[in-house]
């Protein structure tokens, strides 16, 4: 069954949610899943102070379709806009019928009650009532909604606190259990061996030298699928190699030489995903952009993993996906099973920032397990895979078309949007887009995704519409479905390189006219929210004011023009590349629950959007993707990270933001703009390398 | 071939047989169930395998078994044996890491670097950091927690 939680359609009991022990903890179900994000904290600090509990009393449970609720996907930064609010409608629901039942029993009203870490007192008096002496006797299943009575802005007293991360104390002592650290008897280890590149083909194999390897206890061939498994993990890694020289496979040549290119002059159907105003009748001079981002990879550092144990009746999965309910679905649509004999446990991996192989590599354990009854078989990508078999972020470029009028005000913004798919999530379809799915022997061809129209956060053309005050604006877009690559979402999708041209532009446009960046945004702003980050930005960054041989850029954007606002100012030096010194931020995201949660966040996307604007892209030979190791797709190193300081503004009375990928498009936009003020150049194609720079001053 | 090593790990004697070739990574996590040294790339770029190997920072992905026999190795497990080590207690404070996949290897090669020489700046240990990757952006908190270690070292 397909549950919404948020709309407690399909989760409407209290026991959906919460269930009380008598041993004093709580056990809180959550349809999210922990990716590196901190998100399970957040959560139960938002339960413990509708409960009026400690937070350590809470044991959450998510991710295990076993028992859990049905969260769909975790992505789009939406989880404390979405479940963040159930909960906390959930957990207030549980505290009000607790009350209640106590009010009954003291014969009391439930004013005079007051709960302090689940202990009934009555009027400052202990009753020996709590919700663990209760717990036997109510039965939570009441609706929610009957129930739910979240806290006043005065009754909350944990909101605003940064209380520590539950899972960093483990995990920076190395004790806690990656889905790479599970263990079973008789696991298995096994590699996959890919294709060289996204059409080739198996045209041979010679299965006979293969099985006369040491130390091989399976090959398994199907269609152009091909899996070498073995007792011991350091023996498949061996084999990998051995058994690739025994295939042969189609070599595919492509036509395209600049992917980039390829997409800029795509003939690809048009479509209009807004309009305000009228922009055939906008007058004014011309100031254009055209911004360019290459392809990108997700880069973690610990490999996709996924274990999948074949029994009699069921199938057991264990994942890191963002998904485990909609893969669950997912594998019994591939493999013509019943949900019901179907089981997908999710456990911690390496950081996700998108949808990065996680998914496919189940599918990869899966189909060998099969093979394999009665086994535990673990597959692990290996270095190479994570970066060139993981779907990748589409290269992509912006076009705009500004109209500025004789009094500097600007008429109109003229936006076109080119790029590949951004989301081909298989997880709840039909196996479509899965890596594995398309070499099989009676492969599931995918078909072409839909881009999220803009109503609903929009894919490519997320963040194509500036929130400055522009009286005629028009976005287009075109889906380029003819590329080779398997391309989806990372972090922010379209609205990296979307702010970056927008908020670019508006830097060039100020400099046209002489202005000051941050005077020229204020003055074509109405959100009180927008001009009050950007103001504190100009504050807190010193704006104005240089050292000497060290400059500084603006940008600003609010994710999605729905989630959380970020303006941000980055403070560059450029010798014979450009160093990022300093970098300072301001967010509202709304009511805030976790200050320091907020915080790593925003710089670990500053930090991780640094890398992608002045380091990171992916080169191709023919359909051959380069990236293959961490010298053909480096990343920013320690000693290159530059200061930062972020600056939060709490609304306790505003709605939870997500704030995930506010920072991207804002770091790689302020870099470029700083480095506007530093050469007076202005880089259109991202990443700014060395050469870009070199060859933009030298034309 | 298969031979067999005896290498001391986290202060104890261990007996292993295996391949010769068989990356020192394995040994620990296979063999001896020691799980919080990390696989990230096996080609020595990325820093998530790092131990120390009598008293300096290596990587175990491409140090095979040969090599490490008759050392004494630590890895992280071995960090806090005794309670949490301080360099572990400053990470804590400073909530450094997001994923935490990296984090052991980053920890180990920072202790083993100012284990051999305290006098060390933060600068200095970013710039040896150099093949020690962390992809969710927890560098600026790392670096806080090593400067706060040294502080309190000093
Ligand atoms: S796994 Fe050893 S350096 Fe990457
Ligand atoms: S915290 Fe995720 S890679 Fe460093």
């Amino acid at each position: 069954m397909n549950m919404f939680p948020n709309s407690f359609d399909s989760a409407p009991k209290i026991e959906n949610w919460f269930s009380f022990r008598e041993n004093g903890t709580v056990r809180m179900v959550s349809g999210k899943v922990e990716i590196g994000q901190g998100i399970n904290t957040a959560f139960m600090q938002i339960a413990a102070e509708e409960l009026d509990i400690n937070p350590e009393r809470i044991e959450l449970s998510a991710g295990d379709t076993r028992d859990c609720l049905d969260g769909g996907c975790t992505s789009g930064s939406q989880s404390m806009q979405t479940e963040g609010v159930s909960l906390r409608k959930a957990a207030s629901a549980a505290r009000m019928l607790m009350l209640e039942k106590a009010a009954e029993l003291l014969q009391s009203d439930i004013n005079n009650i007051e709960i302090k870490d689940g202990e009934f007192f009555l009027n400052g008096s202990s009753t020996k009532l709590s919700y663990w002496s209760l717990a036997k006797d109510v039965k939570l299943d009441k609706s929610v909604e009957k129930y739910m009575k979240p806290k006043t802005k005065e009754q909350k007293r944990l909101m605003g606190k940064s209380l520590k991360r539950i899972d960093l104390h483990d995990k920076i002592l190395g004790k806690h259990k990656f889905i790479h650290d599970l263990e079973f008897d008789q696991m298995l280890h096994a590699r996959v061996i890919r294709p060289p590149s996204a059409s080739s083909r198996l045209i041979s194999i010679d299965k006979e030298k293969i099985n006369s390897l040491p130390n091989i206890k399976k090959l398994i061939v199907d269609g152009s699928f091909v899996a070498v498994v073995s007792k011991n993990e350091e023996d498949a890694v061996q084999l990998v190699n051995k058994v690739n020289k025994q295939c042969h496979w189609t070599q595919v040549k492509t036509a395209i030489t600049d992917p980039i290119e390829y997409i800029r002059n795509t003939d690809a159907p048009m479509t209009l995903s807004l309009e305000k105003g009228n922009i055939e009748t906008a007058e004014g001079t011309n100031i254009s952009t055209e911004a360019s981002r290459n392809f990108l990879c997700h880069a973690s550092i610990g490999p996709c993993c996924s274990i999948a144990h074949w029994g009699d009746k069921k199938l057991s999965v264990y994942t890191h996906s963002q998904a485990p309910f909609p893969m669950k679905r997912t594998l019994s649509a591939i493999f013509k099973k019943p949900e019901d004999d179907i089981d997908v446990q999710h456990y911690h991996g390496s950081g996700c920032y998108g949808h990065n192989g996680a998914d496919d590599v189940v599918l990869d354990a899966v189909l060998i397990a099969k093979e394999l009854i009665g086994h535990h078989v673990r597959v692990v990508w290996s270095r190479e895979d994570e970066l060139s078999s993981s779907p990748l972020a589409p290269g992509m470029v912006t076009k705009i078309d500004a109209k500025i009028g004789s009094k500097g005000e600007i008429n109109s913004f003229d936006v076109l949007v080119k790029s590949p798919p951004h989301v081909k999530r298989p997880a709840g379809k039909n196996g479509e887009y899965l890596l594995a799915a398309e070499h099989i022997s009676s492969p599931i061809t995918p078909p072409n995704p839909i881009d999220t129209p803009l109503n609903k956060g929009g894919a490519a053309d997320r963040n194509s519409v500036p929130l400055y005050d522009i009286p005629n604006i028009r976005v287009r877009k075109q889906v380029v479905y003819d590329l080779p690559w398997r391309t989806s979402a990372m972090r922010g999708l379209g609205a990296f390189v979307n702010v970056y041209a927008i908020e670019t532009l508006m830097d060039d446009i100020a400099l046209s006219q002489g202005k000051d960046p941050l005077e020229f945004r204020l003055s074509n702003l109405k959100d009180e929210r927008v001009i009050a980050v950007l103001e504190q930005v100009g504050e807190i960054s010193n704006w104005g004011s240089n050292n000497p041989d060290t400059y500084k850029g603006i940008a600003f954007s609010r994710y999605k023009n729905i989630g959380a606002y970020c303006a941000l100012v980055a403070e560059i030096k450029v010798d014979e590349e450009i160093e990022l010194i300093n970098s300072w931020a301001v967010i509202d995201a709304g009511e805030i629950v976790n200050p320091d949660g907020i915080k790593n966040q925003i710089e670990g996307g500053i930090i991780q959007a640094t890398s992608c604007t002045l380091i990171e892209e992916v080169n191709f030979d023919q359909e051959i993707i380069l990236a293959k190791d961490w010298e053909t797709y480096p990343i920013l190193k320690f000693n290159q990270i530059p200061k930062i300081y972020v600056d939060i503004i709490d609304r306790p009375e505003e709605p939870f933001l997500g704030v995930g990928e506010a920072a991207h498009g804002p770091t790689a936009a302020a870099i470029s703009n700083a480095l506007m003020s530093a050469l007076n150049i202005r880089i259109k194609e991202l990443p700014i390398t060395r050469d870009r720079i070199i060859s933009s001053v030298n034309g | 071939m298969t031979n067999k090593y005896k290498i001391n790990v986290n202060g104890i004697d261990q007996n292993v047989e295996a391949d010769e070739n068989t990356p020192l990574l394995y040994i620990l996590r296979n063999h001896l169930k020691l799980k919080g040294t990390k696989f990230g790339c096996g080609d020595g770029i990325c820093g998530a395998c790092t131990v120390i190997m009598d008293g300096l920072p290596i990587f175990s992905c491409d140090t095979p078994i040969w090599a490490a026999a008759d050392k004494e190795i630590e890895t992280i497990e071995g960090l806090s044996k005794n309670g949490v080590h301080p360099l572990q207690e400053e990470l804590i404070n400073e909530q450094a890491g997001q994923c935490g996949y990296c984090l052991s290897g980053i920890t180990m090669r920072v202790k083993g670097l100012i284990d051999k020489d305290p006098s060390k700046t933060v600068n200095d240990i970013a710039n040896e950091l150099d093949r020690n990757l962390c992809r969710c952006g927890s560098q600026t908190r790392i670096l806080k927690a090593v400067e706060n270690y040294l502080g309190k070292l000093s």
